[in-house]
């Protein structure tokens, strides 16, 4: 019986998958070319694309690993996780957990927060940019709008926390220089990332900064956050803290129109 | 169907060149993009275009259809390539005639299909439902392949034939694809050609690829060799004026390389073109003289002969 296009299909893709599963009459050989080195461009092609795409999402992680050890890594990757995306953009997504729960690299804590450092900025890199806020729109406010004012930030914004020195790490690995040595702390260093126009951005936030933050994007009112700032800092600091957070985030260009 | 008016010469929008189009405006026509490169939210890729747009028409070229798939068609994809044409305008919309993957999982490669009444109903069907979500024609482009399935009836410019006409869409002629193809294939390119559609012919494109000896790879990351020039000067003589492209994905040269390279395609585009209207004239003046050259035929044969014998040595 003749097969089925889902069949044919099924059956070029479950060799790609698991190149053991040689199928023995999906196709025909010529006199210079067997079936095996036919099939076998596609199952080549298949792995060095995907390693290829997110080399370049991974740029970092590529260097840092060797191009061996990365290739190693994309392929046993994806052989747990193929992808179901119709873009390579995202193929990239499961591997920051692929590495923290997966032997030998799981037991690499510099590894983890370097991809994860890498696909946060992925996602910085091609979020929407909404209309930016101004600090003229701040200072034209009444004492009384103040109260209920809400704040929304850039959607390229990501709170991350990393326990080593990723991000210094990432900079000499961006420009071509000597990775420092790897420095891990008891307590996760919150960091902020994001983008300015078409600049990626990162820098360290203080625990309470991140406090705020969190609860804006929740929808606490500036008044409700200020209420809550107030368990962690003297009553009288308040304000001037909040204004001081505020000015920072205007800085950064990171409060936008909602 | 009307008459085509042909878009010029173009090259693909590559992010390593946004800077240098934006500042020197060189003289090309237009821009193909890569679609998917496009589907996201904001930064870096859709601003550039938005920058390219206001200076050149640009064509989509996608790679994610899956037209051929036995799965669904993914219509969340579609809407995204709807409200990309929606922003950008491009002249017309490509993918290719091949399958991605199959069971919600993507191979990420230009898949060959079987070519069976089979597959062929399965795509026709999914064509006509592609262009009316769309409202507009689809164009189609001819894979690079590597193997021939046991279950394949018919040769790969038939089933390609048989797309277009049946489904009513437009087709994307990769001129390298099919000398890579003819090669692994051992087809002759020239029958490959007389067979296609002369009106479905919106597009073409040229790229380089690799020899492997027994085999050639369509790797975009070479200039385009002399086989496939003459290829695509036997192709301007049966199709006429089309709009052409040189593909490079990797290995990206300077934007200035591939100036050169399309100037190429430009030169022997104005030189076929030009002969054709010489043999037209002939043909048409009272006078003409019965041993001229005046058809298609006496322009294809020579080069093609040789080509093909080549690719079979």
């Amino acid at each position: 019986m003749t097969a089925t296009l889902k069949q044919i299909q099924q059956t070029l893709q479950n060799y790609l998958l698991d190149p053991q599963s040689l199928p023995s009459d999906l196709v025909v050989e010529t006199e210079k070319v067997t079936k095996v080195t036919r099939l076998g461009i596609y199952g080549n092609a298949y792995r060095v694309r995907i390693v290829e795409a997110l080399a370049a999402d991974y740029q970092s992680l590529k260097i840092y690993l060797g191009d061996d050890a990365f290739a190693e890594l994309i392929i046993a990757y994806i052989e747990v996780h193929p992808s179901h995306y119709f873009s390579m953009r995202w193929v990239g997504s499961d591997l920051c957990e692929f590495i923290r729960t997966t032997p030998p690299y799981c037991e690499h804590l510099d590894l983890y927060e370097l991809a994860h450092f890498e696909w946060t900025l992925c996602h910085a890199f091609d979020a929407v940019q909404k209309k930016l806020l101004s600090a003229n729109y701040f200072a034209a406010l009444l004492p009384e709008q103040w109260t209920d004012l809400l704040l929304e930030f850039a959607p390229s914004l990501q709170i991350i926390a990393l326990s080593t020195n990723t991000p210094q790490l990432w900079r000499a690995l961006n420009a071509d220089e000597n990775p420092p040595a790897v420095v891990a702390q008891d307590i996760a260093q919150p960091w902020l990332v994001w983008r300015q126009q078409l600049k990626l951005m990162f820098r360290p936030a203080t625990p309470l900064e991140v406090t705020a933050l969190a609860h804006f994007q929740q929808g606490y009112s500036f008044s409700a956050v200020c209420e809550l700032l107030s368990n962690y800092l003297p009553e009288q600091q308040v304000p001037a803290q909040a204004v001081g957070l505020l000015q920072q985030w205007l800085q950064d260009e990171l409060i936008v129109a909602a | 169907m009307t008459m085509r008016e042909s878009l010029g010469y173009g090259l693909g929008l590559r992010r390593q060149h946004y800077e240098t189009i934006l500042e020197e405006k060189p003289a090309l026509d237009w821009f193909e993009i890569l679609t998917e490169n496009y589907l996201v939210d904001g930064g870096k890729p859709l601003h550039y275009l938005d920058r390219v747009r206001e200076l050149y028409p640009v064509v989509m070229h996608g790679v994610a259809l899956s037209i051929g798939s036995s799965d669904a068609l993914n219509f969340d994809y579609l809407q995204r390539v709807k409200t990309l044409a929606q922003r950008i305008e491009p002249e017309w919309i490509s993918d290719h005639l091949c399958w991605t993957g199959v069971d919600q999982l993507n191979m990420h490669d230009l898949l060959p299909l079987p070519y069976t009444e089979e597959a062929l109903a399965h795509i026709v069907e999914r064509v006509k439902r592609v262009q009316d979500f769309l409202g507009r024609q689809l164009l189609l482009e001819n894979v690079s392949s590597y193997i021939t399935y046991s279950a394949s009836a018919m040769p790969e410019w038939e089933f390609v034939r048989e797309v277009a006409e049946q489904a009513d869409c437009l087709l994307l002629l990769d001129v390298n694809n099919v000398y890579v193809s003819a090669f692994n294939h051992e087809f002759d390119p020239l029958e490959y050609l007389r067979n296609i559609p002369v009106q479905r012919v919106r597009q073409i494109h040229l790229a380089g690829h690799l020899n492997r000896g027994d085999y050639l790879i369509d790797t975009h990351d070479h200039p385009v060799v002399a086989p496939v020039w003459e290829l695509y000067a036997e192709a301007l003589r049966l199709f006429g004026p089309v709009a052409t492209m040189i593909e490079r994905d990797d290995n990206i040269p300077p934007l200035a390389e591939l100036l050169v390279e399309l100037q190429q395609a430009r030169a022997i585009g104005a030189n076929v073109l030009q002969h054709a209207n010489d043999s037209l004239l002939n043909k048409n003046s009272v006078h003409t003289n019965s041993s001229a050259p005046n058809n298609s035929q006496s322009l294809n044969a020579a080069p093609l002969q040789k080509n093909t014998a080549g690719l079979r040595a």
